[in-house]
């Protein structure tokens, strides 16, 4: 029997009949043959109802149920929502599907790109840069993994992303005249390695306290949602039923859009 | 400073069978944690703690299993 990376599987599997989906996240990481990581798999998924519709279709093949989250409706995705869905294979491995349409930080353009140089592949993965940004989280651990991934970008476009003190330092001469970036600024006035390091240490807190004020504010948008998901155990339910309810629920006590984000993405 | 070593880089020149098989004896060690895991790793959920979303854990097997607890 073929063995098979289950999240590379669910994403040609869901891109059978259209581009409905890109991997994202760890199991982007592993697409880029950066690390063997993630237990979860992540996609952004197009906005769409059709595409909504593909993805339900093949979790409810698979048995999945929902986990807490905003029901996979473009109405809530738009605002930046997210998605939670779980299964467990033949072998009973659990399998965790987790989806957003609008990933932060990344520009609309950026994705409207994504999916159009998809053409008829199957198997996508968000860009390199993208998924940098994504990464961009208030998790200390991304922050080297996005070092890694920057190696994957030109030498101007690392410089402006990597985490890694000795990149920021080898490219400066080269490619870091015009950067704006404190990092890249003290590298190449030759303020030193130390100053380098402080400079990236300093940006990545920014970039942490940034997220977590963000998922604080959907936190707070969603409780009373969330308590109205678990009293009524929604999802215990089937997918559909669930889908349904969630729905309703999402109706009565989830904004669509949470401020902070709509005034992002209208300056966007 | 790396945050991978020369072996883990050799991804690359893996095969994407042997990647895939890679990852998939990894898939199959990582259920241990399962239990201990967070919720949430990403999306707007993941400030969330475990106690927030208790009840609503999920108990879904395979389609193909008989509804009993996993052996891991």
């Amino acid at each position: 029997m073929r063995v098979e990376n289950i999240y590379f599987a669910l994403t040609e599997a869901f891109n059978r009949e259209a581009q409905t989906v890109a991997l994202a996240s760890g199991q982007a990481v592993v697409f880029y043959r950066i690390a063997i990581m993630s237990k979860d798999g992540d996609w952004v998924i197009r906005e769409s109802p059709e595409a909504c519709e593909r993805v339900l279709r093949e979790l409810e093949r698979r048995g999945a149920r929902y986990r807490i989250g905003a029901p996979l409706d473009v109405r809530w995705l738009a605002g930046g929502w997210s998605s939670h869905f779980e299964f467990f294979d033949a072998s009973q491995r659990r399998v965790r599907c987790d989806f957003v349409s609008r990933p932060p930080r990344v520009p609309p353009a950026s994705l409207v790109a994504l999916f159009e140089g998809a053409r008829d592949r199957a198997l996508v993965a968000v860009d390199p840069e993208s998924l940098i940004l994504m990464k961009r989280t208030q998790r200390a651990k991304d922050y080297a993994v996005i070092g890694e991934l920057a190696t994957l970008l030109s030498p101007e476009r690392e410089i402006e992303l990597t985490t890694d003190p000795d990149r920021v330092l080898a490219l400066a001469p080269a490619v870091g005249a015009a950067s704006r970036r404190p990092a890249v600024q003290a590298a190449w006035s030759g303020a030193g390695r130390r100053v380098v390091v402080t400079r990236l240490a300093e940006e990545a807190d920014d970039l942490q306290q940034q997220d977590a004020a963000r998922l604080a504010m959907y936190e707070e948008a969603a409780r009373s949602y969330i308590e109205a998901c678990r009293a009524g155990a929604l999802t215990d339910l089937p997918l559909r039923d669930a889908h349904a309810r969630l729905c309703e629920a999402a109706e009565r006590s989830l904004p669509t859009h949470v401020a902070q984000e709509s005034r992002r993405a209208d300056v966007e | 400073m790396q945050m991978l070593s020369e072996d883990d880089r050799n991804l690359k020149e893996m095969t994407t069978a042997e990647l895939a098989r890679a990852w998939d004896l990894w898939f199959d060690l990582a259920q241990a944690t399962n239990d201990s895991d967070r919720p949430y790793t990403h999306g707007v959920f993941a400030a969330i703690s475990a106690a927030g979303v208790e009840a609503g854990r999920v108990r879904s097997r395979s389609p193909d299993i008989a509804e009993s607890k996993p052996s891991r």
